[in-house]
């Protein structure tokens, strides 16, 4: 079983970063996904990964070898690429045949056929064998690329982007069979993604990267709840959360919120890094989290419904408050709110995000602390602070 | 008037279907020019090939007997050969040196961006310049040719004056000029081969060569096989090289197909023979091009 | 570290060294030419052949010019302008014609093109002469243009036809809707917008009939009517073993193409492979 390590590895263009000493260790048959929008880093860490390109400093390790200067062709891995790169000459078989006969002479047909006709069978690919991509669906092409990644037996199985040129429906299927054959195959894992969706459903653990710095590193419930940085919170989860400005304060072992006209109890005071904030301070929560409030206990507030999106079976409301801040709740459809309803609002304590304002860090102390990406003993537990 | 018309009789007279005449008066001045200008004069090269041309003066009909002449005519023959040589000779190179600089330019750097332009400087100066500069530097009175050799030993031969070496030279003129033109469409092909593939076959453990011969080849068989016969149909209907370097000497050693025809028509002036041996070529021009057009008809569909 | 070093400076070492050779094959006889036609006339046959004259002359092109060599340059320049001007003006209408209509004939007319276009002038210049002497077309610098027309037209198109399809239609609908004709939307929207394609085009003939050799050799007689290319291939015979004047009047053709070559090369290679890309 092999894993994977970078060792502060960077990559710069001239004087633009698309990685920046990334520490990062995936354990052996790990599903690991590289998430962050475009220009992230993401695909740079695949590509270092792979070897189709050398880092600028810092090694990777995969297993006990250090292979920061292997070509890709000595580093035992597969990969997928988000165009497929089938070779459009060759028939299905010949292009599962290809890592097979690039690296050896000595296939007899037989040995080529029995490992060629093993993966096609796991990928249900048999009647495709002779056909030339250029006559198949995309779902086809997609399992015949994960097919020339199969037929090797790697230890190591690289993904950029697979499904991303798959309609919505079809890449949802997709999700499911990838979701299968890690568990039927059991390589490590590491797939490039910029859809969190993805991410969270296929993922043991997730990489979330923005301006080629890893921001977190953990698993998916993880990252949903313990976000390290407003940029985590914002890019994973449906959609952007509820944040508000304003001050925070200690009183009497809590820790409390004030601004836009509201106040909220954020959690025991043990639980948020209160001096370490330097100025002002953002609150965030998820629409998910903010639900109806029956009375007007702690943690609520009163506001107008401005607007209603019906997504099926739930709806967004969104509300203004009497000091302007805005909020977004997810409900159920069946509730019935207009244009111009007041409604109340509970924020519970437990979901809230806290965050300094002005660099995005949690101000949060979890249970447990989120693997980061820092060297700095001082700073385990600590976020990656946003670039100015 | 204001009358209504009855719906049942509207509904009967059926809409006329108007055929748009505005593409063909579009394209109509080229078609023109290229039926009246191109078409006709082969058209009339074929009417005069099929009787007796006295200078300028239109004789008998003498149905095919002036192919006849020019096919069992020795000088013809000979320039036939000489055609054919000349021809393989230059593809051959042409080829070799125009991919081999295709590959090696591929990438768009600055230097190589360079490189391309400087290649392709001799394909757009003049034929006409490009053949006498040639024969300025290979002249006795240049004396380029006797700095370069001399030290060598060999200082004494002339390249004019010997058949072999007069045809190298005129290969050579060939390969100076249209390498450029072999790289360009070449390059064109590569280029065409998407970059993702190479990527793959890298993780997938090809080896350079091996990535060569079984994805970038493959890729290529049909701009290889377009700049090929195109490369042919220019090679073995130039005149300006064999014209100008050589003069189609020494003797007739270089004298090709399209030099012999000239002669043919401009320094003999028998007409009747003269076209008919245009047409003749001009037959297995079409030939040639409609292997092309059947190419690029395929390239289009792939 | 050092292994990887060795490597990447004796890839540079060999890069230099095919630099060199390409650029001295390539321009090593146009150079030799140029700076031969700036040699004095003694110093000619000069052996060891200077590279570079000792002392640079313009007696060459001075003796160019006493012998009258402005008149084909004249006669070239006039026939290429309008060669190129008509090339464009009818290839722009038939490009559009292919461009934006349908229409059943397209088909034949594109093989047409494709033909025409790969036609070897060679092979034509017998047919050609022998129908130019019937309708009084030899000795013309009319049947120049016309013939030169006929023969460029088809790629004109071509390169234009690739480029108006670049062109989105929604301008000229929008065109069309405030009152202009498809003929006025084309020279009012399209054509604008095709600059690069008109380069392309404009270049591709400007080229051809400047340089153009075979058919001005067949089809014009007068000396007082030659085209450039004809003037310098007849300077050969009057000029002799004079090779100062010969290279001086081969560098007056090839300086014009090799300004305006590097002044447009981007436009070059896209009208190159135009042949070969479009299917």
């Amino acid at each position: 079983m092999t894993d994977i390590r970078f060792v502060d590895v960077s990559k710069h263009y001239g004087d633009a970063v698309a990685l920046q000493s990334l520490d990062l260790a995936i354990a052996a048959g790990e599903f690991v996904s590289l998430l962050g929008p475009s220009g992230s880093g993401k695909t740079t860490t695949l590509n270092i990964l792979a070897g189709l390109t050398e880092p600028t400093s810092g090694d990777v390790f995969i297993g006990d070898r250090c292979v920061t200067r292997l070509p890709p062709n000595h580093r035992d891995l597969a990969m997928v690429f988000q165009n497929f790169a089938l070779y459009p000459h060759m028939t299905v078989f010949e292009n599962l045949a290809f890592p097979l006969k690039a690296r050896s002479r000595k296939w007899t047909k037989e040995r080529l056929e029995t490992s060629i006709d093993a993966v096609a069978e796991t990928l249900g690919i048999q009647a495709l064998l002779h056909r030339y991509p250029k006559e198949l669906s995309g779902g086809q092409q997609q399992r015949v690329a994960l097919g020339r990644g199969m037929v090797r037996d790697p230890a190591v199985f690289l993904l950029d982007e697979p499904l991303s040129n798959l309609d919505a429906r079809l890449r949802v299927r997709m999700r499911l069979d990838l979701k299968a054959l890690h568990a039927r195959i059991g390589s490590t894992i590491v797939y490039v993604t910029h859809d969190q969706e993805e991410a969270m459903t296929l993922s043991t653990r997730i990489a979330v990267f923005d301006r080629g710095h890893l921001q977190q590193f953990g698993e998916p419930r993880q990252i949903y709840a313990e976000p390290v940085n407003r940029f985590v919170a914002n890019f994973v989860g449906e959609r952007e959360i509820n944040l508000l400005d304003g001050e925070l304060r200690l009183r009497d072992g809590r820790a409390v919120f004030e601004g836009a006209g509201i106040a909220l109890d954020v959690g025991a005071s043990d639980t948020v890094d209160v001096a370490a904030l330097a100025g002002a301070c953002q609150v965030g929560i998820r629409a998910e989290a903010v639900v109806l409030a029956e009375s007007e206990t702690r943690n609520t507030v009163t506001a107008k419904v401005e607007e209603t999106e019906l997504t099926g079976s739930e709806q967004v409301i969104h509300v203004r408050t009497a000091s302007g801040a805005t909020l977004a709740c997810r409900a159920t459809a069946s509730l019935e709110v207009g244009r111009g309803d007041v409604i109340r609002l509970a924020l519970p304590a437990a979901a809230t995000f806290v965050f300094d304002a002005a660099s995005g860090a949690s101000l949060r102390r979890y249970e447990r602390m989120p693997a980061s990406s820092s060297r700095d003993p001082d700073r385990v537990g600590r976020p990656t602070v946003e670039a100015p | 008037m204001g009358a209504t018309v009855p719906l049942a009789a509207s509904v009967l007279r059926r809409p006329r279907r108007r055929i748009d005449a505005r593409p063909y008066a579009f394209v109509l001045p080229l078609i023109l020019f290229e039926i009246g200008l191109v078409l006709v004069p082969l058209g009339i090269g074929f009417y005069y090939s099929l009787h007796r041309v006295d200078f300028f003066r239109l004789g008998d009909y003498v149905g095919f007997d002036n192919f006849v002449r020019v096919l069992t005519s020795p000088d013809v023959l000979r320039s036939l050969a000489v055609t054919a040589t000349f021809t393989i000779w230059s593809l051959v190179f042409t080829f070799a040196v125009g991919f081999s600089l295709a590959l090696y330019l591929e990438r768009d750097t600055r230097t190589n961006v360079a490189l391309r332009a400087i290649v392709l400087i001799p394909h757009v100066i003049s034929l006409l310049v490009g053949s006498l500069l040639l024969r300025w530097i290979l002249s006795a009175d240049a004396g380029v040719l006797a700095l370069i050799l001399n030290p060598v030993g060999l200082g004494d031969i002339s390249i004019l004056g010997d058949p072999g070496r007069a045809m190298g030279a005129l290969v050579g003129n060939a390969i100076w000029r249209d390498t450029a033109f072999a790289m360009i469409l070449l390059m064109a092909g590569l280029k065409g081969i998407p970059t993702q593939l190479y990527a793959a076959a890298r993780v997938d453990g090809a080896t350079a060569w091996y990535t060569f011969r079984r994805i970038t080849l493959p890729l290529m068989r049909m701009p290889v096989l377009i700049t090929v016969v195109r490369l042919v149909i220019h090679f073995v209907n130039v005149l300006t090289f064999a014209l100008v370097l050589t003069g189609g000497g020494p003797g007739s050693a270089t004298r090709g197909v399209s030099l012999q025809l000239y002669r043919l028509g401009f320094e003999s002036y028998r007409f009747g023979q003269a076209n008919a041996l245009a047409m003749l070529m001009m037959a297995f021009n079409v030939v040639l091009i409609l292997v092309l057009v059947r190419l690029f008809r395929q390239r289009g569909s792939a | 570290m050092r292994r990887v070093r060795r490597r990447i400076r004796a890839r540079v070492v060999a890069d230099a060294i095919v630099a060199v050779v390409i650029g001295t094959v390539a321009l090593g006889p146009i150079l030799f030419g140029l700076s031969t036609s700036l040699k004095a006339r003694d110093a000619l046959f000069r052996f060891p052949p200077e590279l570079w004259p000792a002392s640079p002359t313009w007696e060459n092109y001075r003796l160019l010019f006493s012998e009258g060599v402005a008149i084909p340059i004249l006669n070239s320049i006039l026939i290429t302008t309008v060669t190129v001007a008509v090339c464009l003006a009818v290839g722009s209408l038939a490009a559009y014609a292919l461009a934006r209509f349908a229409f059943r004939l397209k088909g034949a007319v594109l093989v047409l093109v494709v033909v025409v276009m790969s036609i070897p002038l060679p092979s034509l210049i017998v047919p050609t002469f022998t129908f130019a002497s019937q309708v009084g077309l030899i000795d013309s610098r009319l049947g120049l243009v016309l013939f030169y027309t006929a023969y460029q037209l088809p790629l004109a198109a071509w390169i234009l036809w690739g480029f108006f399809t670049t062109v989105p239609e929604q301008l000229e609908q929008a065109a069309m809707i405030d009152g202009y004709s498809r003929l006025a939307a084309l020279r009012r929207v399209v054509l604008p917008l095709s600059t690069p394609g008109l380069v392309a085009a404009g270049l591709f003939v400007l080229i051809f009939a400047w340089n153009d050799f075979v058919v001005a050799l067949v089809l014009i007689n007068s000396e007082s009517l030659r085209t450039l290319p004809v003037a310098i291939y007849y300077f050969q015979g009057f000029f002799g073993r004079e090779w100062g004047p010969l290279t001086a009047s081969a560098m007056l053709s090839i300086v014009p193409v090799l300004i305006v070559f590097v002044i447009f090369q981007r436009h070059f290679l896209s009208g190159m492979t135009a042949g070969s890309v479009k299917g």
